[in-house]
């Protein structure tokens, strides 16, 4: 068989397993909320079996398809993909600069895009800090958390998302624009003649002291705090939780 | 030649055989999963590192997450335990602990196995690996915290999120025919705990390791020992050619070798071309070094195939070793009090038998004393709710009790048994919550015994309600509202049909 036609069949199949996947998984969940809303809204085990009987092909199907697809991995002669490497332009930048001193060039339209790029980084992170402290704001009044626990945690989640949403629309935008921008800088960096090569700078010794202190000292922290926790009798309370089902907390209840 | 090559790659590689080995040494309770019970040995005092549910049937130790967060509402003792533990893996292994120790992670991979097609990294994957932060902040710091100064204990990572709670302690449970009655709890809770499960569990097939990138609050948490910790992957910057293989074909949102995304799982190692990318630690620990002129000579690698082959036979040996010790580990058994001659109704657990008596420590204003609670003999509707000060819904539902207490002060006895504490803490919360309090406040310490002689099966809360001759009229085994309970007791008060 040309290697054309084996990807093609092999594109087909990994499609029709995806869709039985999502299938299988809609099924389960369908189910689920079926049992939820039905008029008796209550879960009972014959309940669960005979629905799960009713999803039970979909479910098969996907394993089936599962089994088949390991079985034509192995069957099937491999397939070369003319696929590239994904491209990663800070790294590209960072290789170049790693040779080039682009400073020493026509660097102005340059500092251009960089000045670019960390005005966006910092407005992204303004808006980090703001959406930040607003939720702070709310999170951390007691009286938002009231007995009603689920409806607390709903209310917070409300705060918590909008909150949430804003530095992730600005973040997505700031990553494709950078990506841009990365692009461009390279063509610049390309173009400037070199004139002086980076000097390597050597590792310093002195900085392996320095994780080894630390990682030494956090160490030591580490074995103490426990230890004095486990002497302290706070274990106790490690294995009254393990040992005790509390069923709202494994979220049967 | 090519069809035995690709035998070969069918064998799991050393990270699987050992995420396996410790999924298995986590949850060496095998008899668990028979009886549908959950271990309540001493070995689960120790938390082990990665996200494995103590309410698993299977799991022999605690989940760091489960107990950190449990610990903001306990003795401040536990939280120095929880925290210096958590420290400890941390800087041992950092993320490490993702790649090869977390059970999760491996069920995560076997679906990314499935022949789909797959969802790349890129960008957007970048950005969301940085909501399991607000995830860490919010339901695992935030939300417990503030509970906890409501002294409410409150896992809300747990409560509401967590997928291997869902799998191993929910579904774990739910699948094993004795724990039927469990169904009688399912509510709104477990079908978004589900439908969530379900999702990850789908996206996982798509998304390499979906829940680990964008929603762990423990890898959140040990990403930030990564770059001192003990173990894991590091560059050797004087070799390294910035040629990037290895952040390209990393399926991880790295931005560089051993950052706070990398799980250290080492497949980098085999494509850096100058061999950059080393282990960290000991090298009698790599499981993959790299080859250099000294591990081609052929001493060296005898001594190497021996070391590895006893390392293998004693973690083998430890394993069946786990299974064996667990599987023997019998639970103090409780036997029932004899039935007495002149009692004309049989005694048991079940609706309509008459209640057992047992011998409790009362805790009241006075300290702690040892006396005989038999609920035949008060001539009172008696409610024995059995409770917890680290379960949440056992403290919501406490004050219903006590409002009963306090308006059937006449005709209903109210006992709160407590797991297990020590009488002066005990003492102490009450004294704090319910200075006034009508209800009779116990200890069930030995072995949880009453407990279990009442037909507890280790959730918590559970309540029975006994009418004036001590006959069980109501069993109850999730948490009450106090309509529930003040029909229950009204019930109580009706002859039984």
């Amino acid at each position: 068989m040309k290697s054309n036609n084996l990807l093609t069949v092999r594109r087909i199949f990994g499609i029709l397993l995806s869709v039985s996947v999502l299938v299988s998984g809609a099924c389960l969940i369908a189910g689920c909320l079926s049992i939820w809303f039905c008029e008796e809204g209550e879960y009972t085990r014959p309940l669960v079996i005979e629905t799960l009987s009713t999803v039970a092909l979909p479910l098969l199907i996907t394993v089936v398809l599962t089994v088949i697809g390991f079985v034509l991995e192995f069957l099937l002669p491999d397939v070369k993909k003319k696929c590239a490497e994904p491209k990663n332009n800070a790294a590209i930048l960072a290789r170049l600069n790693e040779s080039r001193d682009a400073s020493n060039g026509d660097f102005e339209a340059v500092f251009k895009e960089r000045n670019k790029r960390k005005k966006r980084a910092t407005v992204l992170i303004s808006l980090i800090c703001v959406a930040a402290v607003a939720f702070l704001a709310y999170a951390l009044v007691p009286s938002n958390y009231s007995a009603d626990i689920n409806a607390s945690v709903i209310d917070a989640m409300k705060v918590f998302l909008p909150c949430l949403a804003l530095p992730f629309g600005y973040a997505v935008y700031v990553a494709y624009s950078n990506e841009k921008s990365l692009l461009r800088e390279i063509e610049l960096v390309k173009a400037i003649e070199a004139t002086d090569k980076k000097e390597k700078s050597a590792p310093a010794a002195e900085n392996k002291k320095v994780l080894l202190a630390v990682r030494l000292s956090l160490l030591f922290v580490a074995l103490a705090v426990c230890l004095f926790g486990y002497f302290s009798g706070g274990f106790n309370d490690v294995l009254t939780k393990a040992v005790n089902i509390c069923t709202e907390c494994i979220g049967l209840g | 030649m090519k069809f035995w090559l690709k035998l070969k790659a069918l064998v799991p590689t050393k990270r699987k055989l050992m995420q396996l080995y410790f999924a298995l040494l986590f949850n060496a309770n095998l008899k668990g999963f028979s009886s549908g019970n959950i271990y309540k040995g001493s070995t689960k005092q120790f938390c082990v590192p990665g996200i494995n549910c103590y309410s698993c049937p299977g799991a022999v130790g605690a989940c760091p997450l489960g107990s950190l967060q449990g610990s903001f509402s306990a003795d401040k003792s536990t939280i120095f335990y929880v925290c210096g533990i958590l420290l400890l893996y941390g800087l041992l292994f950092g993320r490490m602990i993702c790649g090869w120790l977390c059970p999760f992670g491996l069920v995560q991979e076997l679906l990314y196995k499935i022949k789909t097609p797959k969802l790349k990294k890129g960008p957007i994957t970048r950005i969301l690996s940085a909501f399991k932060y607000a995830v860490l902040v919010f339901f695992v710091g935030i939300v417990p915290i503030m509970y906890a100064f409501r002294d409410t204990p409150l896992p809300a990572f747990c409560k509401y999120i967590c997928p291997a709670g869902t799998l191993e302690g929910g579904i774990g449970l739910l699948a094993n025919e004795v724990n039927e009655s469990y169904f009688s709890m399912l509510g709104p809770l477990f079908t978004w705990k589900f439908v969530l499960f379900i999702s990850i569990a789908v996206a996982s097939v798509f998304v390499f390791r979906m829940f680990c990138r964008f929603i762990c609050p423990l890898g959140a948490l040990y990403g930030f020992f990564n770059k001192i910790s003990f173990f894991g992957v590091k560059v050797e910057k004087p070799k390294c050619i910035n040629c990037n293989l290895c952040v390209n074909r990393c399926k991880m949102d790295i931005k560089q070798v051993g950052d706070r995304e990398c799980i250290s799982c080492g497949e980098c190692i085999n494509v850096c071309p100058t061999k950059a990318i080393v282990w960290k630690g000991p090298s009698i620990l790599h499981l993959n070094p790299v080859p250099n002129t000294q591990a081609q000579q052929p001493e060296h690698k005898t001594a190497k195939t021996v070391t590895r082959a006893v390392s293998a036979v004693l973690m083998l040996a430890v394993l069946i070793g786990s299974f064996v010790y667990y599987w023997n580990s019998e639970p103090e058994s409780t036997n029932p009090p004899e039935q007495s001659q002149t009692e004309q109704v049989e005694r048991g657990n079940t609706v309509g038998k008459l209640c057992y008596a047992s011998e409790l420590s009362v805790v009241d204003g006075n300290g702690v004393t040892e006396a005989v609670i038999d609920p035949s003999a008060t001539e009172k509707i008696t409610v024995i709710n059995f409770w917890g000060t680290w379960c949440t819904p056992c403290v919501n539902e406490l004050p219903y009790f006590d409002r009963i207490a306090s308006e059937y002060e006449e005709t209903v006895s109210v006992i709160a048994v407590h797991t297990e504490m020590a009488g002066e803490t005990e003492a102490e919360y009450l004294k704090t919550h319910y200075p006034e309090s009508k209800i009779t406040f116990a200890v069930d310490l030995k072995n949880e015994a009453y407990y279990s002689m009442l037909g507890g099966r280790g959730t918590y809360p559970y309540t029975v309600v006994l009418d004036e001759k001590g006959i069980v009229r109501n069993v109850f085994l999730d948490a009450l509202e106090y309509d529930d309970l003040k029909q229950a007791v009204e019930n109580a008060s009706k002859p039984l049909e």
